[in-house]
């Protein structure tokens, strides 16, 4: 079968798309630039888009010229376990090699050849990491992956700007569920402990590389969520603790667990997913907003 | 009334009185609207270019054919704006860094990196021809062979119906001139909305409407596109009372709408009378 590679494939998607988006939802998006720390020279992109991946695998032919394969169409599909460790879907499809037109010359797309070389599967794992196993020409192969970290979305974030020049943002924490029915409704310091509709961002006065995200509750108290921020990839995360009260606190270990995780940031503002800890109750939701100063 | 977040300043104002605030250096040169994700040619289906930004670097894979035919990739590991000590650079580029030819062990045995070798072949610049960011300048040179194309965000499925919901953001105008009334798009009291997205499940149109009153509000009505992982709205911008006769439209563009974790930012652009308004919105998806 020959097909062009970068191309929308959207008619490969199966018929339980339905069912695998709502869990995929769930999962962390895998867009990217991924590689093995151990063996830095060869490396993985992906592009995730609804419920389809499309991968490149940018290696190295047995001239040890570089060389490139192309999925195109990778599935969603639900991991129906039992497989600890792994996340809750997976991807898989066809694995593309494809020939073309010197680049330093008119291209011809009719000149692309493409001949299906195995398959890519790419199965996510709860640590963060990557397992890509791959066949091509008949041999499989199997290497874990992590995303690559070059630079720090931390100064998207809080604009590298200490707390009386923070950041303002419209938005709020939602919490979509909790660990039971029993747990009482999150407390976010206000007069009916609703979560706040716009809260301040900075640098941490605490330390380097950490943040502070805080919103006034009444005459001179605050809530607080402070933390180390860590960039893992085009996503960041913040694990940190929360406080309310009379202002002069710092949240400190003994305060609620909260983390921050896959922080998408961009100049207009931020999103990510969102964890409350406290006791046996586990709030989970997601926290963000929209940039209205700078 | 005083907001929340302006109270917390002035606590934190005085929280922080004692600290010394260290005004950090750094560049904000950042390329916007974020540059990530898969570009193509649909005139050249065959060959494409990925990009990833993360701070102020965007890394690039160019995925092309040598002169045999044969599959070959550049890698660029740092694209930045040139005059990174610029506090105010262009949003829209361009950014330019070295490109690399790199050779190393073949995929099927073991890997040892320190058989990598990496060659500098030439330059590689990006650039976004207009603010809409859909389309992206690339321009690039190896073993002194000097390439200039254009390319799009690569679309394979559209992400149109996760957009539905009720979020809570804000729309903020960041550029008017200065002879320009205040836009009728804010409430009075503050910047915090509402945003109700309902999209139409027969077809790409949208509507978001929000409250600016008491029984005023605005709506805009508009065709919803996917630009890659991003998306677009073309439309029309209406403000104004339930009670009043229909208000004029205004020519609205949303670009760059990225939705992730519940949440979506967007900027726009709107036409009201002769002038001319941009900024950005977004919020966090409450229901």
């Amino acid at each position: 079968m020959k097909r062009k590679a970068f191309a929308p494939l959207v008619s490969l998607v199966t018929a339980f798309l339905g069912e695998a988006h709502a869990i995929a939802a769930a999962s962390p998006d895998p867009t990217g630039l991924w590689y093995d720390a151990q063996e830095s020279g060869w490396g993985l992109t992906i592009a995730k888009q609804g419920d389809v991946a499309f991968a490149v695998l940018f290696v190295y032919d047995e001239a040890r010229r570089p060389a490139w394969y192309a999925a195109s169409g990778l599935h969603t599909a639900v991991n129906f376990g039992p497989n600890p460790g792994a996340a809750d879907v997976f991807y898989v499809g066809k694995l593309y090699r494809t020939s073309g037109p010197w680049f330093g010359a008119a291209f011809d797309p009719a000149a692309v050849t493409i001949s299906e070389a195995g398959t890519l599967e790419l199965a996510p794992a709860l640590d963060g990491t990557l397992k890509a196993i791959y066949v091509i020409d008949g041999s499989t192969y199997v290497k874990t992956v992590q995303r690559q970290t070059w630079d720090s979305n931390l100064a998207l974030l809080t604009g590298a700007k200490p707390i009386v020049q923070s950041i303002v943002y419209a938005g709020r924490a939602v919490i979509t569920s909790t660990t039971s029915g029993d747990c009482p409704q999150l407390d976010f310091g206000g007069p009916a402990g609703e979560p706040p509709s716009q809260f301040a961002a900075s640098t941490s006065p605490f330390g380097p590389n950490r943040v502070l995200i805080g919103w006034g509750t009444g005459t001179d108290t605050v809530c607080l969520i402070e933390g180390p921020y860590t960039q893992t990839g085009q996503l960041g995360s913040i694990s940190g603790h929360m406080r309310c009260g009379p202002i002069g606190f710092t949240p400190a270990a003994g305060d609620p667990q909260v983390d921050i995780t896959e922080i998408a940031a961009n100049t207009h503002g931020f999103a990510g997913a969102f964890s409350y800890q406290s006791g046996g109750c586990k709030y989970t939701g997601h926290f963000g907003g929209v940039r209205v100063t700078d | 009334m005083e907001s929340q977040v302006s109270a917390f300043r002035r606590t934190a104002a005085r929280f922080a009185a004692a600290l010394v605030a260290a005004v950090s250096l750094a560049s904000n040169a950042t390329l916007r609207p974020d540059p990530s994700g898969l570009w193509y040619d649909a005139n050249e289906s065959g060959w494409g270019l990925t990009l990833d930004q993360q701070g102020n670097i965007v890394f690039a894979v160019l995925f092309v054919y040598d002169a045999s035919g044969h599959p070959a990739w550049y890698v660029a590991s740092s694209i930045v704006e040139p005059n990174d000590i610029n506090p105010l650079p262009p949003p829209g580029g361009p950014f330019s860094g070295a490109l690399y030819r790199t050779t190393g062990p073949y995929f099927g045995g073991a890997f040892d990196p320190h058989a990598v070798t990496a060659t500098q072949v030439g330059t590689i610049s990006i650039a976004y021809p207009d603010a809409t960011g859909e389309s992206l300048g690339v321009d690039y040179t190896i073993d002194g062979v000097h390439v200039v194309k254009t390319v799009q965000r690569q679309t394979w499925q559209d992400e149109y119906i996760d957009f539905s919901g009720v979020y809570q953001g804000a729309a903020v105008v960041d550029s008017q001139a200065a002879a320009c009334p205040p836009p009728a798009i804010s409430p009075p009291l503050g910047l915090v909305t509402a945003f109700n997205v309902a999209p139409s499940f027969s077809s790409h149109k949208v509507r978001i409407g929000w409250s600016t009153g008491v029984d005023t509000g605005c709506t805009i009505d508009g065709t919803y596109r996917q630009t890659g992982r991003l998306a677009a709205i073309d439309g029309s911008l209406a403000c104004g009372s339930i009670d009043a006769p229909p208000p004029a439209l205004m020519p609205v563009t949303l670009g760059g709408i990225d939705f992730n974790n519940g949440a979506f930012t967007a900027s726009f652009r709107f036409q009201q009378a002769s002038c001319t308004y941009t900024g950005h919105l977004g919020g966090v998806r409450i229901r």
